[in-house]
Formats: structure tokens, sequence, C-alpha cells
């Protein structure tokens, strides 16, 4: 239903998304498949790197934080390689219920960083202002691997 | 007609919270610098430093293009689709700096690999 209304926008002059930003739009999903791609490996490395040098039964603080964190980065990039599939694909089918689905995916993928931004902050000024030392210790693992 | 600026307005939602990663990025960069000052045997370590100082820069240029890109959906002079034109020219110029970027992160990183995690 919707793709007929997007249909009856391609019909005339005022089409929904013009030949140049669907152009835009394709290349840019193929960049943000690059890049996620790239970056997935580059984290799956680093816990390659993690689970050789120490078995996970034998994990402190330094490595368990250091993996969530780079699960929740992966968990991005993974959404981020969904949106640019989804919305290369939404581009040469001209369907408009994916390119607004892939919008919606790449909000979903904001808030999901932006939360985890805001509890860093929030762990960042409790390790300041109250000094809790767990924050200061995962602070650690992550220098420890980057 | 009205489900045409749901796109739009999705895409437009996105800005705040890339402001509060942006943020958060700046606090991590200062809060590193901070320990830096801290340890000094870790200050000493040009490679950390070095390291540290290159992330803080590329991530903090990328979350300042990001909000560049966004940018380009505000101003009511312009109708939907040139905000989408620009939106999506903009869009691609950064995924295409993001690319080459961790195309370079990516190589760095085989290399430490290769070399015995020495930097990592």
């Amino acid at each position: 239903m919707r793709d007929t209304i997007l249909d009856e926008y391609e019909a005339d002059e005022n089409s929904y998304l013009s030949v140049y930003a669907r152009g835009k739009a394709a290349q840019s999903g193929t960049w943000m498949i690059i890049s996620s791609s790239l970056a997935l490996m580059t984290i799956l490395v680093t816990v390659m790197i993690i689970t050789d040098e120490s078995g996970w039964r034998y994990w402190r603080i330094e490595e368990i934080s250091a993996m969530v964190f780079l699960v929740c980065m992966a968990v991005k990039y993974v959404l981020l390689l969904i949106k640019g599939v989804r919305l290369r694909k939404a581009v040469r089918e001209t369907a408009f219920t994916g390119i607004e689905s892939s919008a919606r995916l790449y909000l979903i993928t904001w808030i999901f960083i932006g939360s985890l931004a805001l509890i860093f902050i929030l762990a960042m000024v409790l390790y300041l202002v109250a000094k809790v030392e767990v924050f200061g210790e995962i602070s650690e693992g992550l220098f420890r691997i980057y | 007609m009205e489900k045409k600026n749901d796109h739009i307005r999705l895409l437009r939602q996105c800005t705040p919270w890339i402001a509060i990663t942006a943020f958060s990025g700046i606090v991590f960069i200062l809060f590193t610098l901070y320990r830096f000052f801290q340890d000094r045997y870790l200050f000493r370590d040009e490679i950390v430093v070095t390291i540290t100082l290159f992330i803080a820069v590329v991530f903090i240029t990328r979350y300042v293009l990001m909000l560049f890109v966004q940018r380009a959906l505000t101003g009511e002079e312009r109708t939907d689709k040139e905000k989408l034109d620009r939106y999506y020219a903009r869009s691609f110029a950064f995924w295409l700096m993001e690319g080459f970027v961790y195309l370079i992160l990516f190589g760095i990183f085989m290399l430490a690999v290769l070399d015995e995690y020495r930097y990592i």
C-alpha cells in the first residue's frame, strides 16, 4: 500500500527521493557496510586476543568490562550493517517502506548508542565525585585493550 | 502525504542522541587524559599517548561531522526533497570518510596483531 503511494510520487516530477539522493543513499549504504564490517572484524580480533591471553574463567573486572564494551560496540555495528543493507535494497527497489524502516533502524541505533553514552557519563561522574572504584577498574580494562 | 515526512522526522530525531554521544566522547577523552596525568608511567609512554590522541581526534571529528550531516535536515526555506538531497549527499561523504578511517585503523590493528600485539 505504502509502495503504491511512492509509485505515485515517482510518476511525477515531485518524486519522493530524487535520482541524485537515491544514488547517494545507495553509495552511503555501501560505505556503511564496509565500515561496519571492518569494525566488526576488529572487534572479533580483539575478543580473540582477550580470550587467547587469559581463559574466561580467570577474567577480572577489567576483562569483563572490556568484553561488555566490545559486545555493545558489536551490536551497534551489526545494527549499522543491517541499516546499510536495508537502505541499499530499499533504494534499488525504490521501496518507500524500506527507506522509512532503515531510518527507523538508524534512530534505534542512535538511541542505543546514546543510552550507553548516558550510562557512561553517569559512571564517570560517580567515579569522579563519589570515587566508586569499580568505574576506575572498568576504565583500566579499556586501557588494557586499546 | 503526511507519511512522507516520517522519514525526515525519524532521521531528525537522531540528532539529540548523536549530540549526547559526542558529549560523552569528549568526557571520555578528558577522563582518559586525567588518568594519564595521574599515572606518570602511562603518560611517559609515547605510543599510548599518540594512540589516545589519535582516537580522540578521529572520534570527536566523527561526531561533529555526524551533527553536520543531521543539519542538512533543518531549514524552513528548503523543501523536503532538497533536505533529503543534501542529507544523503553529506551522508555519503561522511560514510566514505568513515570507511577509509576504518580501513586505516584495521590495517594498523592487523599490523599490531601480526607484530605480537605489541601496541595493543
